[in-house]
């Protein structure tokens, strides 16, 4: 009888422990500037709130935002996001000239592949001449 | 039967050989963290490059100032070598044109975090409106 216990012990002590492990994650939104050109990026984070503007130089990646959470890791949340977590979000060249791909869709959005991230995750849009 | 053996013993010696030769790689990311109420313009002028950045970004994003890459040494190795910041010249204004009073050169006002699973070390500069 006594034996028995030891094995259920045996199993649920580490499945406890397993089960006890907190998660979270952290999850960068960026858009990379991989062109040798300037990018304007605007940003609007709600339906309410006002435009953000921001000008990166040629090479230069910019975080418009960061999620963070619990009960689950970055790859999840990455892998499992159906939509961004903003209103809208435009990309332009010096010239004016809008992004080929709808930036305001995820399947322009590239995720990471790193498949051991457990806390750390990013969603980037990349941004070349060829963009435009 | 030897030959066979041997042959087997010069593969795994090889193979190992080509495995643990390989150089690792690093990468370790600069970036301020606009939590003002208003736009960060940044120009910066890091080590060894040949040309001078300059961005405005907006309240709530974070600018990726530089990343400083290579190979020869572990990310973890890179992030703890870093003793100064790497450039020649950064200067942060807000968006009134004030020049930030919190001194951007000492290591202590930037809060460092290395990712051990996306191997990758973070130094971060955390600008507020009280550093103008």
């Amino acid at each position: 009888m006594k034996r028995k216990y030891s094995y259920w012990l045996l199993f649920a002590v580490p499945l406890l422990l397993l089960c006890s492990c907190k998660k979270s994650y952290v999850v960068d939104f960026k858009v990379l500037n991989d062109s040798d050109d300037a990018i304007l990026v605007m940003l609007q984070r709600t339906e309410s709130s006002a435009v953000d503007t921001s000008f990166l130089d040629g090479g230069q990646d910019l975080i418009i935002h960061t999620e963070m959470g619990e009960k689950l890791t970055a790859k999840k949340y990455v892998f499992d996001l159906t939509e961004l977590p903003f209103h809208n979000i435009i990309v332009q060249n010096v010239n004016g000239l809008g992004l080929l791909c709808d930036e305001d869709r995820l399947s322009c959005w590239n995720r990471t592949s790193n498949s051991d991230a457990k806390e750390y995750g990013s969603v980037f849009l990349q941004v070349t001449e060829t963009s435009f | 039967m030897i030959m066979k053996k041997i042959q087997t013993i010069l593969l795994f010696v090889s193979f190992t050989l080509i495995f643990t030769s390989c150089d690792p790689v690093y990468q370790v990311e600069f970036i301020v963290n606009n939590q003002t109420d208003d736009d960060l313009t940044i120009v910066s002028y890091p080590f060894f490059e040949q040309a001078r950045d300059s961005s405005r970004f907006s309240s709530g994003s974070q600018l990726v100032v530089f990343v400083a890459e290579g190979i020869g040494m572990t990310a973890e190795d890179a992030y703890e070598a870093i003793e100064e910041i790497p450039f020649d010249s950064i200067i942060i204004k807000n968006a009134s044109g004030e020049l930030l009073t919190m001194d951007q050169w000492d290591m202590n006002n930037w809060t460092g975090e290395f990712r051990e699973d996306n191997e990758i070390g973070v130094y971060k500069l955390t600008v507020t409106n009280d550093d103008f």
